[in-house]
């Protein structure tokens, strides 16, 4: 309880020095800081649009700009109880018009609901009088950005719209087109809401904040998001007879066997997709799946973030001489046909075939990939016994490297009423609160604005968790709502205690690691995928305790930075992926080198080193 | 005409034919090899078993296409806008191009109209301030849009009034006596004359709104307006580059990959072109050649 | 000269301008005012103030563009794969007009025909999706070569060493069969009776095609080639926008895809604006040069 104390303080504190900061450090000429500023401070006379228009519903709602702390709510994670905050029902229709991005492949939902009406829209007009109206959508990812950047180009967001990267959310927020949305949040987050942001201990708040605005809900992930790990079909290693890999050599060493015994005939290990990354960076910091990050880890290298020396300079983790050493190692392999040749250059999942028809036995990312991330390998071979290992530097460390809190935030367009602003606040509450309870035979990414928060080790939690139900120190009964363990902070748990027994066998008792041969791969599918994600993708970072874990000192482009980003990104994505295929010798790597630091990123340094200062 | 017979000649006719052949061999190759993936069973399209023929022939993805409305949705949409679209330009065109056929001396504007139209296709605000103002005419998700945004296809108009400029004048001039004003001289005399010209811009000016992507994608919000171009683009695009995917994204990802189907869609795609352009395709060798090469 | 009085009384030039004004309104609405946005390049760009609140900032981004790799790059590649389109869509239309000349059988002639104008008519995000897949590790490309005994996997839309090839290659291929319909037309135009004058004289085949066929079409090669000059700046967007990816971004990216990703993706909206319209502005000189030259050198009015 303590803990939870301090870091909300914490959370109070930073928030008090952001709003500092954007008063006195705010560009003059750019009169939107200025307004900014000030709506930070004294909410209730501050953003002009927004209030004059709607009267004075934020007035007293928001009287003082500090944080209001969790502890100091009334529990409200049980619906009906204590619901006039947090899950206030309107008293009369609010419409939010929002922007979204759709699967167009999705065939869950039913004919003749659409975007903006199904179950879940449904139910937050019938409970909260919340009608929500999507302006557009847009069927991948690509799409969806241009019609944010075209949006945001055209000052036409609207109500809601979730940012992909913080990029965006800084771009509207310069552009003077978002709300200030910390009255409404402050004020109206749930209990739970406020327990998840208050775990990543102001982070997500410092995220969310453009020159002093608060300006967008943050998305929160959890922290295993960005902790890579290799997997491996351990079944062959047991077929072979070989040990589990620790280090990189080794695991060379089975990729070379698995090939030569013809378990893996076109390559034994897989990689990304064409627009895929070899590592993530501080920009996309997490979820890199096929990525080969565990492997630049275990060289002690942490490619794309920006890292301090032993006398505290900054320097950037690209370009060091162990990121060369590991990209030796994986052009080697790739000479050796070990590496998916087509590495980079395939599209839609193609990648992945291999995985899928059971011909590669060795892929890398985060705790994910097994279960969520490769159903079809399961299904077509129901002992495909997939396991997840650190990959450990030589001298037997296991690095981590840690992800931002989260990278996506749903953004309020500065017009919108301050009852448009609630609503959407209190969308994420019933998401959060209800998410688990929902029917999701419609996929849950219909939820409208679904800009997920959960808290930072929910999987790890999960895992201590279940592996109790599983050992027997503990019933699914516990964790079901007043059962003595119950929390609603983790709010998949108890679902997942109640559907353990469909998936994991009673024979299985926990004393030796979880196999696929425990779990009946068919009867409930969506809660395999899930349990193997959880209990064996995320088993390593739940129960080891990682050597160093690596942060990086930015997440997020900074003011003047994006013209020498977009050169020097390019430069090197392209290049890493070209020293990996030999289209480019690693004979030019010092070459690379240079280039990236002339070619901007000597600049991007120097405005890091300042920022970071201030 | 008289032809030697030599072993040269013959030699030369037989190879001649073989270059030709392997020539329209490569053109009409990659539609047919569309056409073998999509009925081919879809683990021999992934695993890239087809070559020249289809490989465990089926109907499969067709009667997986039968029942998306969503395709037929955006078929549709392309089948009206090029209707409307060709209708329209057409209509346009030809009032337009008549008069800047005309000599200076006959209509005083013109070389100013013409510079205009010239300016107007090297120069363009880019795609934001197009798309801001498609946004404030409220054109936004309307088939009008589909058809105007993408303004006035200069090249056509500068094809179709140097087709115009090689009508015989005495023609005009013998209607003329008659009494003939402009408009009846433009509809009864320079229309009939022009076939070729006219049938080589329908086939252009149809052929360009069936296969316009970019249009759709920008100006409408919803896919269920998308034309099929747009809807194809958007099932086949790969994923960006710098973007990560989360676990949800990336199980449908993996779940939903159908070579055979994404092929028997574009293929379908394919079908109304090939089906009205051998129509068309005899005039428009007369067309473009008299409409490019003055005599 | 006298001007004229048509229907109802009304001058000619009235009807005229009746007659162009949908045409020139259309344009108005959808060309002209757009373009208020170019001036976005001179200014900071910022959407809620707009195109006249923005501050103004001269030709910071022009010169910006000078400094910039990779704007560099892309005019560089712009310039290689447009003139090579350029200078390979007037050859390999020609000797295929010249090899089909030759063929007498008129049925082989039409099918050859009817199918190589076939890719003309095929939208590039087709292609680039045919292509792609031809192409691929399990596409044909590959499973003939291993066919062929060979052992590794070659995918060309990866390698940038050929990647502009691929570009070019590609585009010549989807575009001699349509471009060879002039040629063919002006084949038609050269009199017959000089061939066979020219057969009487014991002329061989070749002879006959390098002193009648190839003067013949000359004024065509000349007109096309003068034509061409306004492209010299037109890579083909749609081509690369759906086939290139970032392995072969370095030769494959041109001014426009290079637009789109700064304005579009990155969202620096002004930057962007300013690299189309310096493209705008060179491709307008060019026209008009190219103008100016087929007026001069072959007495041909383009417009």
């Amino acid at each position: 309880m303590k803990k939870k104390v301090i870091s909300a303080l914490l959370a109070s504190t930073m928030i008090v020095s952001l709003v500092a900061c954007g008063s006195t450090g705010g560009d003059s000429s750019d009169a939107s800081s200025k307004g900014s500023g000030t709506t930070a401070t004294s909410t209730a006379g501050g953003d002009d649009a927004a209030t004059a228009e709607s009267g004075s519903g934020s007035g007293d709602s928001a009287a003082s700009a500090d944080w209001i702390e969790s502890s100091t709510l009334e529990d409200d994670a049980v619906p009906g109880e204590n619901d006039d905050r947090a899950f206030e029902k309107f008293d009369h229709v609010v419409e939010v018009h929002y922007g979204y991005q759709i699967d167009p492949k999705d065939t869950t939902l039913p004919d003749g609901d659409s975007v903006d009406n199904n179950q879940y829209t449904r139910y937050l007009l019938d409970n909260y009088n919340i009608k929500v109206v999507c302006d557009w959508t847009a069927g991948n990812t690509a799409d969806f950005q241009q019609k944010v950047s075209l949006a945001i180009a055209s000052a036409s967001l609207p109500d809601a719209v979730i940012a992909p990267t913080r990029n965006y959310l800084v771009q509207a927020a310069r552009a003077d087109l978002l709300a200030d949305l910390w009255p409404e949040f402050n004020q109206y987050a749930s209990k739970q809401v406020k327990e998840i942001i208050e775990t990543t201990e102001g982070r997500a708040i410092n995220n969310a904040t453009v020159d002093g605005t608060f300006c967008a809900l943050p998305n929160v992930s959890v922290d295993t998001d960005g902790v890579y790990l290799y997997f491996i079909r351990q079944d062959w290693l047991d077929k072979l007879g070989l040990e589990v890999p620790k280090t990189v050599d080794e695991l060379g060493e089975v990729a070379q066997k698995f090939k030569d015994a013809g378990l893996s005939p076109d390559y034994s290990i897989a990689g990304i997709d064409n627009g895929g990354r070899t590592y993530s960076n501080f920009l996309n910091s997490s979820n890199n799946g096929y990525g080969f990050d565990a492997v630049y880890q275990a060289f002690n290298a942490t490619p794309g973030y920006f890292l301090k020396d032993d006398s505290g300079e900054l320097y950037w983790g690209t370009t060091t001489d162990e990121m060369k050493e590991a990209l030796t190692t994986l052009h080697d392999w790739y000479e050796k046909g070990l590496i998916n040749p087509e590495v980079g250059t395939t599209t839609n999942g193609d990648n992945a075939n291999n995985v899928k028809n059971g011909t590669c036995g060795i892929f890398m990312g985060p705790w994910w990939s097994l279960g969520y991330g490769n159903p079809d390998s399961f299904r077509n071979d129901n002992n495909a016994n997939w396991q997840a290992y650190p990959l450990y530097t030589n001298d037997g460390e296991w690095n981590i490297h840690m992800k931002d809190v989260g990278t996506t935030y749903t953004m309020v367009n500065k017009n919108a009423s301050d009852d448009v602003k609630k609503a959407i606040v209190i969308m994420n509450n019933v998401l959060v609160r209800d998410e688990s309870t929902f029917d999701t035979s419609v996929a849950i990414g219909w939820y409208p604005l679904r800009n997920t928060m959960a808290a930072t080790d929910e999987c790890e939690y999960e895992y201590d968790a279940l592996m109790g139900i599983l050992k027997g120190e503990s019933s699914a009964d516990d964790y079901q709502q007043g059962g003595s363990k119950f929390n609603g902070l983790y709010k998949n748990l108890a679902n997942d205690a109640a559907t353990l027994s469909e998936v994991i066998s009673s024979d299985y008792d926990g004393s030796r690691d979880l196999a696929v041969t425990d779990m009946d791969v068919n009867t409930n599918n969506g809660q395999f995928n899930r349990f193997y994600a959880l209990l064996i993708g995320d088993r390593p970072y739940a129960t080891l305790e990682p050597d160093h874990k690596i942060y990086s000192e930015l997440y997020y482009t900074i003011d003047g930075m994006d013209t020498y980003w977009t050169q020097i990104s390019d430069l090197e994505d392209k290049s890493v992926l070209q020293f990996i295929t030999g289209a480019k010798s690693l004979d030019e790597w010092d070459q690379f080198c240079t280039d990236w630091h002339v070619q901007g990123g000597d600049q991007i340094l120097e405005l890091v080193k300042d920022y970071l200062a201030e | 005409m008289i032809e030697s017979k030599s072993f040269g000649s013959k030699a030369f006719k037989v190879i001649n034919a073989i270059i030709l052949i392997l020539l329209a061999f490569s053109c009409f190759y990659p539609l047919w090899y569309t056409f073998c993936v999509s009925i081919s069973s879809k683990a021999a399209a992934e695993g890239g078993l087809v070559t020249v023929y289809p490989i465990g022939p089926n109907v499969k993805s067709y009667s997986l296409i039968m029942g998306d409305s969503a395709f037929w949705n955006s078929f549709w949409i392309s089948i009206k806008r090029v209707v409307i679209g060709t209708v329209w330009t057409m209509v346009v065109l030809i009032m337009m191009s008549y008069p800047l056929a005309k000599s200076k001396t006959e209509y005083k504007p013109r070389n100013v109209l013409m510079w205009i139209l010239v300016f107007c296709m090297l120069f363009n605000g880019g795609t934001i301030p197009w798309f801001i103002t498609v946004k404030n005419y409220g054109m936004i998700d309307t088939m009008a849009a589909l058809v105007l945004a993408g303004s006035v296809p200069v090249f056509n108009v500068l094809l179709m009034m140097n087709f115009f400029r090689g009508i015989p004048g005495d023609l005009e001039e013998a209607a003329r006596v008659d009494g003939a004003g402009p408009w009846r001289i433009l509809w009864q005399i320079v229309v009939p004359c022009s076939k070729p010209v006219i049938a080589t811009i329908v086939l252009f000016t149809s052929v360009g709104y069936w296969n316009e992507y970019f249009q759709g994608l920008v100006l409408m919000n919803k896919e269920t307006n998308y034309p099929l171009q747009t809807y194809i683009r958007q099932i086949s695009v790969q994923i960006p580059v710098g973007v990560t995917l989360t676990a949800e994204q990336y199980q449908q990802l993996a779940q939903n990959s159908n070579k055979s189907l994404e092929a028997a869609k574009v293929f379908i795609a394919l079908v109304p072109m090939l089906i009205v352009y051998p129509f068309l395709q005899k005039y428009f060798v007369t067309g473009i050649t008299l409409g490019a090469v003055k005599e | 000269m006298k001007k004229k009085k048509g229907h109802l009384g009304l001058s000619n030039s009235f009807h005229y301008t009746l007659m162009v004004l949908p045409g020139y309104i259309w344009l108005f609405m959808f060309s002209i005012v757009p373009m208020v946005g170019i001036v976005m390049a001179f200014q900071d760009y910022n959407p809620s103030k707009g195109w006249f609140g923005s501050p103004w900032v001269g030709m910071k981004w022009f010169k910006y563009l000078t400094v910039i790799p990779d704007a560099k790059r892309a005019l560089v590649n712009t310039l290689i794969i447009a003139i090579a389109k350029v200078i390979l869509n007037i050859i390999i239309p020609l000797v295929f007009a010249l090899l089909l000349n030759e063929v007498k059988n008129m049925k082989f002639k039409k099918t050859v025909q009817t199918i190589v104008y076939l890719p003309h008519f095929v939208s590039w995000v087709i292609l680039a999706n045919i292509i792609t897949n031809i192409l691929g590790a399990n596409g044909i490309f590959n499973t003939v070569r291993s066919a062929f005994g060979a052992t590794d996997t070659v995918l060309p839309m990866t390698i940038p060493g050929i990647f502009r090839q691929l570009l070019i290659g590609t585009d010549v291929w989807k575009e001699f069969g349509y471009n060879a319909v002039i040629y063919l037309a002006a084949l038609t135009g050269i009199s017959p009776s000089l061939y066979e004058a020219a057969a009487i004289d014991g002329a061989s085949r070749w002879k006959r095609v390098w002193h009648i066929t190839i003067p013949g079409l000359v004024p065509t090669i000349v007109l096309l080639t003068t034509l061409a000059m306004g492209n010299v700046l037109n890579a083909g967007f749609d081509q690369v926008f759906n086939m290139y990816n970032q392995l072969v971004i370095e030769t494959g990216d041109i001014i426009d895809t290079y637009v789109y990703r700064v304005g579009i993706t990155n969202m620096q909206f002004s930057l962007a604006t300013a690299a189309g319209l310096f493209k705008s502005v060179v491709s307008f000189v060019l026209v008009v040069t190219s103008y100016v030259c087929a007026y001069k050198f072959a007495d041909y009015k383009i417009f």
